[in-house]
């Protein structure tokens, strides 16, 4: 009701002072009734009202807004002043944005991969089933498997009937459902097939995670029954982005990898699967993998194979029961199930321990490896925010000194202290946020920037500037107007107002005590995150000069998968092996071969228990990955020949069954077991080792001793491979000549990620470069920020000290002695910061273990290079106020003194 | 006629008391500041000298608290001036405040004449 009387303010004056008017009228009235003249009633009336002005100012104060006003004033006066010092400005909103934007991009992004609650039903309900063992290998299957924080090798995937008893026999979850993501799938539609995602569900997918299609129906358990009729889900991003979000679309048959399949309905709005980063094009039932969906996938029969490890179990909670309850409850079927496993999984004695977490932000394997990242990158960011802030309070009591005068004079002719205090923190208010409004542009570039270069393109993350991202902005602002303004402001104002009055800020030569405090505190925070920063690259530098025990520059990599154009038997090995021959001819390329395993690309693999039959009775069992190979494949990467030979056209597939291993496995062989017999523990199949190779980085750089068991594609033929070429060729040129070559035995099939070996390989260097990349913007932007706030501290205090330099001068000080003197005082403030710095980069350095590779928590070089670089912004900082400083004239000084 | 033996309190060194004042004048209906100011005094038998100056800024608060609203009007003397009524909050007020100011007074009088009231 009060806004009215504070936007109209011009006509409610004007109202006021009618109505005093009307009481003056009125009370004259009376007087002249009495028997005054007319002046002399006015005069009488005006006694009786009393001072006019000052009632009028009453009623104002009366006004429950008034705030507002003296807030427009504070916010006038804040904005005159900042607009006449233009360099303090922007400097001060530059620094802030950086600051406040590198905190925004950081939430964002975290945001973006593990806060997001899932757009379901309660998504606090859900939980995920996973399992751990130390030989998981042991079990057949396919999954996906991460590493969690205990370094505990954590897998995601379950037989499918081992979800279906779960789904009969449990007392803690009121449902559950089971999805099997699919990273390349061929979508047929409307004339034209196109490369694609999916994700294979149980029919309880739909229901349980309690979503509403956007448009038709979603699946259900009838859609997974032998006899219905193949039928799919679109996710409503690709009905968006290939359909136009056309509603015709349902009823319309489309091909999934030429399965002919009924699209029945159309996914909810901004549901982008369970996994985070995997969004599917397409939801199947999970029965549609007998229907030969996946043509490579036959067998085993998937759906009832007890022993194969492929989906990935999801559940809802029942009210009241804990995720701990709920692990306990299912880990009797599960234990009964692994028990039951044929005999030679359990044999290690070692079963899998079945582990439960929440699922609230989804389905994240990639959440283990961001977490703790994610976290460090937020403390460092906010250290940063932190060194912003001192910085700019730094540059504030320094400004709140050179108006010490201007302030007195206030004070003395009657402004409260609080009504200052209030005026000098509006200022800061006013500049954190400018610097909010500046940030945000800052946070979508940071971010666009994190994404492009970070994120590898297949994932699917989405890191908007949304509103919790907003509210942290305006929060950081305000925590930040009030951190850098409240020292000053409250410093500024408690000056004795007739030392002040008499103009004595110039001239007093008293320390900054508060100022070097803020900036010993920034150095110490500074070097922290610089060596943090340097702890980050000392690891990438580690990893990549690890030896790969292959060679990878030159090589091309690319994936054809041709069973899904309807290749298969002989007509299937004949197309690979044409295109083979093609890329052999091709000019430029030394070697090609052909491959189901590229090294550093993966984290799916199969594994076989192979035995050794090692005399009499004594049988030696391994677990091991396997690969399959053409002749060529170990010249082709590089890879050193241990032992024997490789694979050569000999071994064909009527031929004596041949294998090669790695040294890892070699060695749980008890040696180099070249000419001797090893034999599939789950065929019984035996065969010939001809090859021992050197281990070479597959499963990441981190982890280069992993068994590997190589066969020849001849004898154990794969329906996707990989080509690998050698080839000096630039790779754009080499890219294109490849092309070609596969159009020329068939353009129907099409080529699938087309990349560099290199490329392949930076998966597994994906976080450390991250880490290392942002780390170190983070360390050069608190060492700009460090630069600065010393530079300008150190001018402050020159400025300050003109006249005792004066006088030092006069009294035969020389120049080199005074610059001597300015760098001195520069370089013990850091000093100082340092040596308080560098125990707390160690304990942090102690923190960050687990995410550096051969690097200790106090690395030398880390520590060093970081003392070195504020040892250079010191001196750097400091030198050109030092040169003002020794070129102060004495006369001149003096004078003005 | 004033009582010259008792001097002039001033009514607004007890904040609160004005305001109920100002309440009890509006009871029986809208009135404009002079009016208010003048009935204050006359039925206090002049003992409450308010300040007239001070009666606006009451007036002010009162309205900003919704106790009271105020229109433009014409006197009994046909001049223009702000009128101003009670709400039915304020009639709320009213009772309230008058109910808890008699019990002071009950109470301040029980202490200084005890043998009165005993």
């Amino acid at each position: 009701m009060s806004w009215r009387r504070f936007v109209h303010r011009a006509r409610w004056h004007r109202e006021r002072q009618a109505e005093l008017e009307a009481y003056l009228e009125e009370e004259a009235a009376a007087n002249r009734a009495r028997g005054m003249d007319t002046r002399q009633a006015r005069a009488a009336a005006k006694r009786k009202l009393g001072n006019e002005t000052l009632v009028l100012e009453r009623i104002y104060r009366a006004n429950s807004i008034g705030w507002l006003d003296t807030l427009g004033r504070d916010l006038r006066y804040a904005a005159r002043l900042l607009r006449r010092s233009p360099g303090f400005t922007t400097v001060a909103v530059l620094s802030l944005a950086l600051g406040i934007g590198g905190n925004l991009a950081v939430l964002g992004m975290r945001d973006a991969v593990m806060r997001r609650p899932l757009p379901v039903e309660q998504p606090g309900q859900l939980i995920r089933m996973d399992w751990t063992a130390h030989q998981w290998e042991a079990l057949p299957g396919w999954g996906t498997s991460f590493d969690d924080r205990q370094g505990r090798e954590i897998n995601t995937s379950f037989p499918y009937p081992m979800f279906g008893q779960w789904q009969r026999e449990n007392h803690a979850l009121s449902g559950l459902a089971a999805f099997r993501p699919l990273t390349h799938i061929d979508i047929f539609a409307d004339g034209h097939a196109e490369p694609g995602k999916g994700t294979l569900v149980s029919g309880s997918y739909q229901r349980m995670l309690g979503l509403r299609p956007r448009l038709g129906r979603g699946l259900s358990e009838a859609d997974l029954a032998a006899d219905a009729p193949p039928v799919a889900v679109l996710g409503y991003d690709y009905w968006q982005s290939r359909w136009g979000g056309e509603a015709g679309v349902v009823g319309k048959t489309i091909q999934v990898n030429h399965l002919p399949v009924t699209v029945v309905g159309v996914e909810a709005e901004g549901f982008r699967g369970l996994e985070v980063g995997f969004t599917p094009d397409v939801y199947l039932p999970m029965s549609l993998v007998e229907k030969g969906v996946m043509r490579g996938w036959k067998n085993p029969p998937r759906l009832s194979d007890a022993g194969y490890w492929w989906v990935e179990v999801v559940g809802r909670l029942r009210k009241g029961v804990s995720l701990e309850q709920a692990r306990a409850d299912l880990e009797v079927g599960f234990g009964q199930w692994v028990k039951a496993l044929p005999a030679k999984a359990a044999d290690h004695g070692d079963l899998p321990v079945l582990l439960a977490d929440s699922a609230a932000h989804g389905v994240n394997n990639l959440g283990e490896d961001f977490a703790l990242p994610m976290l460090i990158l937020l403390a460092l960011s906010g250290l940063v925010m932190l060194i912003v802030c001192i910085n700019l309070a730094n540059l504030l009591l320094a400004r709140a000194a050179a108006r010490q005068g201007e302030l007195a004079v206030r004070l003395a002719i009657g402004a409260g202290r609080p009504a200052l205090i209030r005026q000098l923190l509006t200022e800061s208010l006013v500049l954190a946020g400018l610097g909010a409004l500046a940030s945000l542009p800052v946070a979508a570039l940071a971010l666009r920037a994190i994404l492009q270069v970070f994120v590898p393109p297949e994932m699917d993350i989405r890191p908007g500037l949304d509103g919790m991202v907003f509210v942290a902005a305006v929060g950081l602002a305000l925590a930040a107007g009030l951190i850098m303004g409240l020292i000053p402001a409250w410093r500024a104002t408690r000056v004795p107002r007739r030392r002040a009055m008499a103009g004595g800020a110039r001239t007093r030569t008293g320390r900054n005590r508060m100022g070097e405090a803020l900036l010993v505190a920034q150095m110490a925070l500074c070097l922290l995150v610089i060596a943090g920063a340097g702890l980050f690259q000392r690891t990438l530098h580690n990893l990549q000069a690890v030896d790969l025990g292959l060679d990878a520059r030159h090589v091309t990599v690319f994936e054809m998968d041709a069973p899904l154009e309807g290749y298969s038997g002989t007509r299937l090995a004949s197309f690979y092996q044409q295109v083979l021959d093609k890329l052999r001819a091709l000019p430029g390329v030394s070697a090609a071969t052909e491959t189901d395993l590229v090294p550093g690309s993966t984290s799916m693999s199969s594994t076989h228990s192979l035995g050794l039959n090692a005399g009499k009775s004594a049988r030696r069992n391994a677990v091991t990955y396997v690969a399959r190979i053409a002749p060529g494949y170990f010249d082709a990467y590089r890879i050193a020949v241990v032992a024997g030979r490789e694979f050569n056209a000999a071994d064909t597939a009527d031929g004596p069954r041949v294998v090669v291993i790695n040294r890892t496995l070699a060695r749980r062989f008890a040696g180099y077991p070249v000419g001797q017999q090893l034999y599939d523990n789950e065929s019984g199949e035996g065969m010939t080792v001809v090859g021992v190779v050197a281990d070479a980085a597959y499963h990441g750089v981190r982890d280069m001793a992993v068994p590997v068991a190589y066969y020849p594609l001849s004898q154990k033929p794969s329906s996707a491979v990989f080509f690998a070429v050698r080839s000096a060729l630039p790779p754009a040129a080499l890219g294109d000549a490849l092309r070609k070559a596969v159009a020329a035995v068939d353009a129907q099939v099409p080529m699938y990620a087309v990349q560099t070996q290199a490329e392949a390989m930076r998966a597994s260097y994906d976080s450390q470069i991250l880490m290392a990349g942002l780390t170190t913007i983070l360390g050069g932007l608190a060492l700009l920020l460090a630069a600065i706030g010393l530079y300008g501290l150190m001018a402050y205090n020159v400025t300050r000290r003109t006249r005792e330099i004066g006088v030092r001068v006069a009294l035969g000080a020389s120049r080199g002695s005074v610059l001597g003197m300015v760098l001195r005082q520069s370089l013990r403030l850091v000093g100082i910061g340092v040596l308080l710095g560098l125990p707390l980069a160690w304990m942090a350095g102690r923190a960050l273990t687990s995410l550096l590779y051969q690097v200790t928590p106090g690395d030398p070089w880390a520590f060093g290079g970081a003392v070195l670089f504020l040892a250079a912004v010191a001196v750097g900082a400091a030198w050109w106020p030092a040169r003002r400083a020794a070129r102060v004239d004495p006369m001149a000084a003096l004078r003005e003194g | 006629m004033p009582k010259r033996h008792a001097p002039p309190l001033q009514a607004d060194l007890l904040q609160g008391t004005l305001d109920l004042l100002i309440l009890e004048t509006l009871r029986p209906g809208p009135a404009h500041g002079h009016t208010i100011a003048h009935v204050i005094e006359h039925r206090s038998e002049e003992i409450l000298q308010v300040e007239h100056g001070s009666l606006y800024p009451a007036l002010h608060r009162l309205e900003d608290r919704g106790w009271i609203a105020s229109f433009w009007g014409t006197s009994e003397n046909n001049r223009r001036a702000r009128y101003y009524r009670l709400t039915p909050r304020g009639r709320k007020q009213w009772a309230q405040q008058t109910s808890r100011w008699q019990q002071l007074a009950e109470a301040v009088n029980r202490v200084l004449r005890p043998e009165v009231m005993s």
